[in-house]
């Protein structure tokens, strides 16, 4: 903590005053914004763990179904297989705001073709493969939305815990001891001013004219 | 707007089946070749990266996890990927709130 370098004027003390008021007004608000973010935070990120969780179990039953299909098919044939499918989800993505930090909101239209391979020169292990990689997808959308949302809301919060903490602890009591700062010195100068003029009455006034009395 | 998977082979074969558009990458150079290409294209709404390769570019998938609205960025597992203690998201909030939640 340390005192402003200024000279302790009247017109200093009233500036500094203003920007301390509007230091304070500036606090609340982000310590609002704070406030919001955190619990929006913890909101989405709890879903986005139990999402993410999901999607892990998801995703390495996923890879193994593959890889047995690999070993039925071999992974020339799986890889011709994988060259028919060519339509899919199509995702629309819209922003919402909270706070200032634009959060995804994503649509999913269209979904893989059911069959979209020949059934005659591939097998059952395939199909389940591409079953097993349909319902990744389709938890996708919803996965980028929320991990998104958590890295976004997380930026800007410790963004502004930053702010918050430098106005809490630095800004604020700078001006503060400042304030309190010209203040007595103000005061003091104003004693010393009180003090001269007691004094200039005390003493006789023209020394002229006391001598003639 | 598409989705589009970025990095390891078993990945992009998985989600081609689904008819999901990939690039296999395992390299540095390879995957930000990719990425550059993924970014300069309009259509590509969600790219999908493995975790195997995130770590081989930290500060970039950071900033763009963080950064711009479009394309999203999310990290998936590979086949070997174990189920890890601490999640790189779980990370994030705590560094973010200050516990666990």
């Amino acid at each position: 903590m340390s005192r402003l370098d200024i000279p302790p004027t009247r017109s200093n003390l009233l500036q500094i005053r203003q920007e301390l008021q509007f230091a304070r007004e500036g606090y609340e608000i982000l310590d609002k914004k704070r406030e919001v973010l955190t619990s929006e935070l913890i909101r989405v990120a709890h879903d986005a763990e139990e999402l993410q969780t999901r999607m892990r179990d998801l995703m390495s039953s996923a890879y193994h179904i593959l890889g047995q299909a690999r070993l039925i098919m071999g992974q020339e044939n799986l890889e011709w297989a994988a060259l028919a499918v060519n339509k899919t989800v199509d995702v629309q993505i819209q922003s919402r705001s909270i706070m200032g930090v634009s959060l995804p909101r994503i649509k999913a239209r269209g979904e893989p073709p059911e069959m979209p391979y020949s059934l005659g020169n591939t097998t059952a292990a395939l199909d389940e493969a591409s079953a097993a990689f349909r319902e990744v997808l389709d938890n996708l959308p919803e996965l980028s939305e929320l991990v998104t949302s958590v890295w976004r809301l997380a930026g800007e919060l410790r963004k502004t815990q930053r702010r918050v903490n430098a106005l809490q602890y630095i800004f604020i009591p700078d001006y503060e001891e400042t304030v309190a700062f010209i203040e007595s010195a103000l005061e003091e100068r104003e004693r010393e001013e009180t003090f001269r003029l007691k004094l200039l009455k005390n003493r006789p006034s023209n020394p002229a004219q006391s001598e003639s009395a | 707007m598409k989705i589009l998977v970025i990095g390891h082979p078993e990945a992009v074969l998985g989600f081609s089946l689904v008819g999901v558009h990939g690039q296999a990458a395992t390299s540095e150079a390879e995957i930000n070749q990719a990425l550059d290409d993924a970014l300069a294209s309009a259509d590509v709404g969600i790219i999908l990266i493995t975790e195997d390769v995130t770590r081989l570019f930290e500060a970039r998938m950071g900033k763009l996890q963080k950064g711009g609205t479009i394309p999203l960025i999310v990290e998936i597992p590979t086949p070997q990927s174990k189920h890890p203690e601490q999640s790189s998201l779980g990370e994030m909030v705590r560094q973010a709130i200050g516990v666990k939640v």
